[in-house]
């Protein structure tokens, strides 16, 4: 075995005596093309809603409410999936998520939230992660789409062109608001907010 | 010329050995090196996220 090993190692480190230099640098090109491709489409797969909703907790929970929601079905035809607002864009943010997703795999083999009950139980502390995570990065998944520059506030009720047109307008930081400070419980409904 | 032939039975165990390390790194080393350096940086900034900055900001 250690004869092997170190016989394989030799062939690894000296140069090839039978394969050809362009062989082995276009070969090693194309297995890191064809990673490359595997390696977005699982990434693209893991970032569906068919993917999400292929557990029960999202399926029955989360699924079921934002169905009759503006976000889920509406006259233009355009649905905000579960990752566009869940999962960060940013690469580096995007990776660190998908990690974290591991948490969810525990989650579910010891059936963390699987039954309503639980869920519920848990979803102020799950729901109060996401409002925090939005507040730090001012609202990024909601901006994505909906652009405070692009606001016409004469389409707008008064009450909401009111509010955009003052709270929106200044930075958080300078006392204005952000997007979810306002617009809590509009995809899914909101966790019981009387325990405190 | 991709390769050469081999003649003698201690080549053609060199040839044999040349083309199973080339695979083996191709597809299996170098993809799971590269998983690994990408998972093991999300974890990282994951950890990173937890118990020291906090959730990203812009």
């Amino acid at each position: 075995m250690r004869d092997l090993l170190r016989r394989y190692w030799r062939t690894l480190t000296t140069p090839s005596k039978f394969y050809s230099l362009g062989f082995l640098t276009i070969g090693g090109f194309i297995g890191g093309i064809v990673f490359w491709g595997g390696f977005n489409t699982a990434m693209e797969f893991t970032n569906t809603e068919a993917f999400c909703t292929s557990c029960h907790e999202m399926r029955d929970n989360v699924y079921q409410e934002i169905q009759p929601t503006i976000h889920f079905t509406n006259r233009s035809g355009v649905r905000a999936v579960c990752s566009d607002c869940h999962v960060p864009h940013d690469w580096t943010y995007k990776m660190a998520r998908k990690m974290q997703a591991s948490k969810e795999v525990w989650g579910w083999i010891f059936g963390t939230i699987s039954t309503r009950e639980k869920f519920l139980a848990k979803r102020k502390e799950l729901a109060g992660r996401e409002w925090e995570r939005m507040k730090a990065n001012d609202s990024l998944e909601c901006r994505n789409c909906h652009e405070y520059q692009a606001m016409d506030f004469t389409r707008q009720s008064k009450r909401g062109a009111d509010a955009h047109s003052t709270a929106l307008a200044k930075k958080v930081s300078e006392g204005g608001k952000t997007c979810i400070d306002c617009h809590k419980g509009i995809a899914h409904r909101l966790p019981d907010m009387s325990a405190q | 010329m991709i390769q050469l032939p081999a003649h003698s039975p201690e080549e053609k165990q060199r040839k044999l050995e040349e083309w199973r390390t080339w695979l083996f790194f191709t597809v299996v080393v170098a993809p799971l090196l590269a998983v690994g350096i990408v998972s093991g940086w999300g974890f990282v900034v994951w950890m990173w996220q937890t118990f020291v900055s906090g959730p990203p900001t812009y």
